[in-house]
């Protein structure tokens, strides 16, 4: 390091850059697709208490829901890069909108404002958003 | 007796062996590696560095001064010194660190750290940006009160910081009777899992005999593959988001705090404290995956 902070932090980001870089040409820049059975597995891991019912996986592949069966909770799995991570709330506490053939999920966190959920259609957007949103919304 | 800035001197060990543990996932399979994962860890790493020139390592800086003034021993620069400055700053980092899990408070800064579900030694760079000035003062100026000059302290806490570097990798499993005295890779990826069996153990920056102590230490079960993160994972890469998430939440919850006890609570209370217990602590993620798998969860080991 030369003492010169400017200087110092240049050669730093240079470094970062390299090294992101680096990891990129040799492919770690990854996606793990969200599937009924992956989504099972993280949620069974995260929620081991969880009892889901009927799985909808995003026509996307990038995020699941799945309602309680006793109907009165939502669990979510989502990919983030190559990892998954979930996210579980009573009806009612977090508001779901359709939009198109897509469901938005308010989560109002800084790491996840909201979550998108890809529906094969708008029918069956609406049917979800029944679903999950429960009676008191 | 001068004390290197060993950590500046060590950065390039650190890119070299980061470069070593692509290639090694690459070729091998073994580790795991994600781009962006990786670019939030070293823009962490870099952020971490930046933080403390707004005025904390200053100020930092001033206090230890201030405070060796009033030392209590004559500590001579000498090398029993700093062997005995290294293990008492080492039993202090076991504390700080425990206490960062254990209050929200000082788990908003470190939960940083813990933010990746990867394993691997870009993982040892993602720092918090938000905590090391407040915990420095807290935490090491007692032993700058004992008599141990302020330089030599900095210059153990430098070493302590490099060995943490290279326990973060999966590509060391086991390292036989070495494990029984220092902290390892095996030791230290239970201390990031997220596993309710892992939850709350291996606390150790240096020397693992302190969890022995203490009664925190868990080994690492070949049967029970640890699972990284954070018990409730980020959706984000951005660094900004990683930095102030949690802070963001005590403010949150602090604002809809109906009493005294809610604010302190939330603050001071253990990460996942909530007034009507509808979150989950990792006393009470242990309980439940006690309840529902049987055995004891974190047991400490015999």
């Amino acid at each position: 390091m030369t003492g010169n902070i400017i200087f110092d932090l240049a050669i730093s980001l240079g470094g970062v850059a390299v090294l992101i870089g680096l990891s990129w040409l040799l492919g770690a820049m990854r996606s793990i697709p969200v599937t009924t059975e992956s989504a099972i597995e993280r949620l069974a891991f995260d929620e081991p208490d969880f009892k889901a019912g009927e799985w909808f996986i995003g026509a996307d592949s990038k995020s699941a829901a799945a309602a309680s069966v006793a109907g009165d909770e939502t669990a979510l799995v989502f990919a983030v890069g190559d990892g998954l991570a979930t996210r579980r709330f009573r009806h009612g506490a977090v508001s779901i909108e359709k939009s198109g053939s897509m469901l938005v999920f308010r989560m109002g966190e800084p790491s996840l404002r909201q979550l998108r959920l890809t529906a094969p259609d708008e029918d069956a957007a609406e049917q979800w958003v029944l679903r999950l949103a429960g009676p008191r919304l | 007796m001068d004390f290197p800035d060993v950590v500046t001197l060590s950065v390039p060990i650190f890119v070299t062996l980061i470069l070593i543990e692509l290639a090694a996932w690459k070729l091998t399979g073994r580790g795991r590696y994600e781009t962006r994962d990786t670019a939030a860890s070293l823009l962490m790493g870099l952020g971490s560095q930046i933080a403390p020139l707004f005025g904390g390592a200053a100020l930092m800086s001033a206090i230890w001064t201030w405070a060796y003034g009033f030392h209590l021993f004559e500590i001579p620069n000498s090398w029993w010194a700093v062997a005995l400055c290294f293990m008492l700053d080492d039993l202090r980092y076991y504390w700080l660190h425990r206490i960062s899990h254990e209050r929200r408070w000082f788990w908003a800064s470190h939960v940083v750290h813990h933010s990746s579900q990867h394993y691997n030694l870009s993982t040892a760079l993602r720092q918090t940006w938000t905590g090391d000035i407040i915990n420095g003062i807290i935490f090491k100026t007692p032993l700058v009160l004992l008599g141990f000059h302020p330089a030599m302290l900095a210059f153990v806490f430098g070493i302590n910081l490099i060995y943490q570097f290279w326990i973060h990798t999966e590509l060391i499993k086991r390292m036989g009777p070495f494990e029984i005295l220092f902290n390892t890779p095996s030791h230290h990826r239970v201390h990031h899992a997220t596993n309710p069996k892992y939850l709350d153990a291996n606390y150790a920056g240096v020397f693992i005999i302190w969890d022995k102590m203490f009664g925190t230490f868990v080994p690492e079960d070949d049967a029970e593959k640890p699972r990284y993160g954070i018990v409730k994972n980020l959706g984000s890469f951005n660094p900004f988001v990683i930095a102030f998430n949690e802070w963001i939440g005590i403010i949150k919850d602090v604002a809809s705090a109906r009493s005294l006890r809610e604010v302190l609570g939330y603050t001071f209370g253990p990460p996942g404290w909530s007034p009507d217990g509808s979150r989950m602590t990792s006393a009470r993620l242990k309980d439940r995956w006690t309840a529902i798998k049987g055995g004891a969860a974190g047991a400490p080991a015999e």
